[in-house]
C-alpha cells in the first residue's frame, strides 16, 4: 500500500507561506493552492465564465426556462469570444460529432431544464437530434461519442470534498468506489482514459442550486440559490473556482472558516499529476457576469 | 524525544499523489456504484468481515418492524417499504452509502408518500445493529432546530422555554433535529430522515407527524457511554464543543470530522467504537454552565485549528497495541513509543501538538493542542475518565 497522505503533509506543504501566517482555513483554497504550486511545471492559464441572473430560480426554486436560455447563450459566447450561441457551439463542436451530454444524474442532480437547454442549443447549431445523447453512464456512452459537455451539478461530497467535474466521469470508470477514500486522488485519470481522453469540448457546472455540504444526499439546508452556470474547457480551473464557490458559500453560513473535509485531493493532482489543467488562481482569470449579490468569488 | 519533524525532510504531498497511481488498490471492495438511471451490471461487494463477525454474535441479522401510518395529512404511502441493503445501498445513493456501512448498518427501509398537486415526503428508516450507530448517524451534524417527538425524551432547549435539562453526556440532548424540510431523528437502533420535497407549513406539519409516530413506543435509548471520557474543559482555557462531538467507527466518517490520513493508520473498524471532539477557547468569567453555555466560545488567538481529543476503544488491548504502533508509524514516525503502561507522551508538530496514550484496549490523542501542557491535559483527562480498564 502506498505512503497515506496526512494532515501534516497539508501543514507541512504550506508552512511559511501567507497562508498560514494568516491563519487561513485548514484545507481551504489557499492551502490547496500553495500545494500546487510548489509543483514544477509550464505556466498554464485559463479563463472560467461565471454567469448569474437572479431571476434564473422562481422563489419555489423552479427553473425559468427562458433566463436559463438566455443565461446559456451568453455564457457560451463569453467562453468561445464568438458573436453569436450558434457560432459559440460550432467552435467547439462539429455538427457531424455524436456528441455525449455528461450530466449529474443521481442525488442533486444536473437540473433537466439545462440538459434541455444544452441539447436545444446544440440542434440550432446544426448538430442532428439522434446526435446528441446522454452519456451517463459506463464507458460504452464514451466511447460512441466523439465529443463531450461535462455538465456537472455544483455540489460538496462527503468522500472527495467536492463532487463535481473531476467525479463528473466517474461511472466512465467502470469502478467507481475505487474512488472513494484516498483513491479520490486519482478522479483525473478517467479524464485521461481511452475512449474519453481529448473529447470534451465544454465543462459547464449547474450551479443553479448547489450543495454545500453533506453531498451527495441532501440535505436541504445546504442548498443555496446561487443562479449560476460556470463553464470553461480547462476542467480542473473550473473546479477550482467551483470550490472556491462552495468554501466561500460554508463560511458565510458558519461566519468562521468551514473547510470541506476530507480535503479535496482530487483538484490539485487533477493539475500536477495528471495535467488536466490548472487549479493555481493565479493562472485563472474569472470572468463574472450578470447578478452581483452573493456572487462569492471575485475576478 | 527523536528527531524533529523538518529534519526527517518528509515526502513532499505531491510525490506521495503520484505514490496513489498504478499499484494502489485500496482495501474497499470492487463492486460499482451506478447511477438510478442507465445503470451498468456490478457486482455484490465483499461482505466486511467484522460485521460478520457482529452478526454471528448476535445471532443473525436482527428483524425490525414499523407500522408507519398509511397516510399523513393530504399524503400516502404504499403498502410496503423499498428495502435497502449493503448490497444495494450504493446503487440507492452512490458514495453517501459509504457513511451508513461505516457503521453497523442493517437494512434501510424507504417510503415515500405521494399527495395529488404536492411534492412527496421521503421517508428512510436506517435500521443499525446497535444503538450506538443510530446515534453516530445523528452525531454527523448536530445542527437544526431541536424538536421532541415523544413524551418520554429529554427536556430541549426550545425557543422561549424557561429550562433545559443537561445530559451527563458531553453532547447535545437533541434526539431529532430539524431545517429546511429535512427531520433527522435518532430513536435506539434506528436513524430516520423525513424529507419534505418542498417545505411548506402543511409538509412540516406532516413531516412532523411521521416522527412522532416512528418514534412511538419506541424505547429511549442511551447515548454512547465512550461519550463520557471526553473531558468538559481542559483547566480553564478550553471547553468542549457539544455541537462538534461525533461518535464513529470509520475511518472515512472521521475524516468527514477531522481529516487525519487518507489511509486507515488508527485501524478503525466496525469492531471499534470512537469518539472525537473540538474544544475553543473559552475567556476567563462566569464559570456556571448556562452562562458558560450562553457565551460563544472563540478559537484560539493565532490557532489555524482547534485542539480535538480523539478517543479510540478497540476490542481488545492487542488489537489496541496494532493499532497505536501503526498510528505512531503513520503520522509520529518521529516520536518516541512510550513503555506499555507509561505516562501519556506528546510530540511537537507542524501545526501544534499531538498527546498521545495508550490504555489497555483505549487509545487516546490529542490534536492540535496549542502547547506540551494542554496536549497532556486532555489526554489525562481522559484517561482518567476512561478508568484503568480503558473502558466503560
Amino acid at each position: 500500500m502506498s505512503k497515506p497522505v496526512t494532515r501534516r503533509d497539508f501543514m507541512r506543504e504550506s508552512a511559511g507561506t501567507a497562508a498560514a501566517a494568516l491563519g487561513a482555513s485548514l484545507f481551504g483554497l489557499d492551502h490547496l493552492d500553495a500545494i500546487a504550486r510548489q509543483a514544477p511545471r509550464q505556466a498554464r492559464s485559463a479563463t472560467v465564465t461565471l454567469v448569474r441572473d437572479r431571476n434564473a430560480l422562481t422563489a419555489s426554486h423552479e427553473v425559468d426556462p427562458t433566463v436559463l436560455a438566455r443565461m446559456l447563450s451568453d455564457l457560451v459566447v463569453r467562453v468561445t469570444g464568438e458573436r453569436t450561441p450558434r457560432a459559440a457551439w460550432l467552435s467547439l463542436v462539429k455538427p457531424s460529432d455524436v456528441v455525449g451530454i455528461v450530466p449529474t444524474g443521481h442525488l442533486n442532480p444536473t437540473h433537466g431544464e439545462l440538459f434541455e437547454a444544452v441539447r436545444r442549443s446544440l440542434i440550432d447549431a446544426g448538430v442532428p437530434a439522434q446526435n446528441i445523447v446522454n452519456a451517463n453512464g459506463g464507458i460504452e456512452k464514451a466511447r460512441v461519442c466523439t465529443a463531450l459537455v461535462a455538465l456537472p451539478a455544483l455540489k460538496a461530497h462527503w468522500l472527495t470534498g467536492i463532487g463535481t467535474v473531476l467525479k463528473n466521469y466517474i461511472l466512465f470508470s467502470g469502478g467507481p468506489s475505487r474512488y472513494h477514500d484516498e483513491n479520490n486522488a486519482r478522479l483525473g485519470e478517467i479524464w485521461n482514459l481511452p475512449g474519453v481522453k481529448g473529447k470534451t469540448r465544454l465543462v459547464l457546472v449547474d450551479g443553479l442550486r448547489p450543495l454545500c455540504d453533506k453531498g451527495p444526499q441532501v440535505d436541504p439546508r445546504y442548498l443555496w440559490d446561487y443562479n449560476g452556470l460556470i463553464a470553461g474547457v480547462d476542467p480542473v480551473a473550473v473546479e477550482t473556482i467551483a470550490l472556491r464557490i462552495i468554501l466561500e458559500k460554508r463560511q458565510a453560513l458558519r461566519g468562521e472558516p468551514w473547510p470541506l473535509s476530507p480535503p479535496p485531493l482530487c483538484v490539485a493532482a487533477a493539475d500536477t499529476v495528471y495535467g488536466l489543467g490548472t487549479s493555481r488562481m493565479n493562472e485563472i482569470k474569472l470572468n463574472a457576469a450578470g447578478w452581483t449579490e452573493g456572487l462569492l468569488v471575485g475576478p | 524525544m527523536g528527531y524533529h519533524p523538518r529534519v526527517l525532510r518528509p515526502i513532499s504531498m505531491l510525490a506521495v499523489l503520484g505514490l496513489l497511481l498504478p499499484g494502489c488498490t485500496g482495501s474497499r471492495s470492487t463492486d460499482d456504484r451506478a447511477p438510478k438511471r442507465g445503470a451498468a451490471a456490478f457486482a455484490a461487494p465483499r461482505p466486511d468481515p467484522s460485521l460478520a463477525l457482529l452478526r454471528r454474535a448476535k445471532g443473525g441479522p436482527a428483524i425490525q418492524k414499523m407500522s408507519l401510518p398509511k397516510t399523513a395529512g393530504a399524503w400516502t404511502r404504499p403498502d410496503g417499504p423499498k428495502r435497502i441493503d449493503e448490497s444495494t445501498i450504493f446503487s440507492y445513493m452512490d458514495g453517501a452509502g459509504e457513511m451508513y456501512v461505516g457503521y453497523r448498518f442493517d437494512h434501510l427501509d424507504v417510503y415515500e408518500y405521494t399527495a395529488p398537486g404536492r411534492d412527496s415526503i421521503l421517508v428512510e428508516l436506517y435500521w443499525m445493529r446497535s444503538s450506538d450507530d443510530g446515534f453516530g448517524l445523528l452525531s454527523n451534524d448536530w445542527g437544526g432546530q431541536a424538536v421532541v417527538l415523544g413524551a418520554s425524551e429529554d427536556i430541549h432547549g426550545l425557543p422561549g422555554a424557561t429550562s433545559r435539562a443537561v445530559s451527563d453526556e458531553p453532547v447535545p440532548t437533541s434526539r431529532a433535529l430539524y431545517g429546511a424540510g429535512l427531520l433527522r431523528l435518532w430513536s435506539d437502533d434506528l436513524y430516520a430522515r423525513v424529507l419534505a420535497g418542498r417545505e411548506t407549513p402543511e409538509s412540516r406539519e406532516q413531516v412532523w407527524a411521521l416522527g412522532r409516530a416512528i418514534v412511538a413506543g419506541r424505547p429511549v435509548a442511551a447515548r454512547p457511554a465512550l461519550l463520557r471520557v471526553l473531558p468538559e474543559r481542559i483547566g480553564e482555557t478550553f471547553r468542549l464543543r457539544r455541537d462538534r462531538v461525533w461518535f464513529l467507527r470509520s475511518h472515512l466518517v472521521l475524516n468527514s470530522a477531522y481529516f487525519l490520513s487518507s489511509q486507515n493508520i488508527l485501524d478503525l473498524s466496525l469492531a471499534c467504537e470512537a469518539a472525537i471532539a473540538a474544544y475553543d477557547a473559552v475567556r476567563s468569567g462566569p464559570t456556571s454552565r448556562a452562562d458558560s453555555d450562553a457565551r460563544r466560545p472563540v478559537p484560539t488567538p493565532g490557532q489555524t485549528a482547534r485542539p480535538h481529543l480523539l478517543v479510540i476503544r478497540y476490542p481488545d488491548a492487542a488489537t489496541a497495541r496494532r493499532a497505536f504502533e501503526h498510528f505512531l508509524g503513520a503520522y509520529l514516525p518521529e516520536a518516541r513509543v512510550p513503555t506499555p503502561g507509561a505516562a501519556a507522551a506528546a510530540q511537537r508538530i507542524e501545526h501544534g501538538w499531538v498527546g498521545f496514550r495508550l490504555q489497555s484496549q483505549t487509545l487516546i490523542v490529542a490534536l492540535d493542542a496549542p502547547d506540551e501542557a494542554a496536549a497532556n491535559t486532555l489526554v489525562e483527562t481522559a484517561a482518567r475518565n476512561a478508568g484503568p480498564g480503558g473502558g466503560r
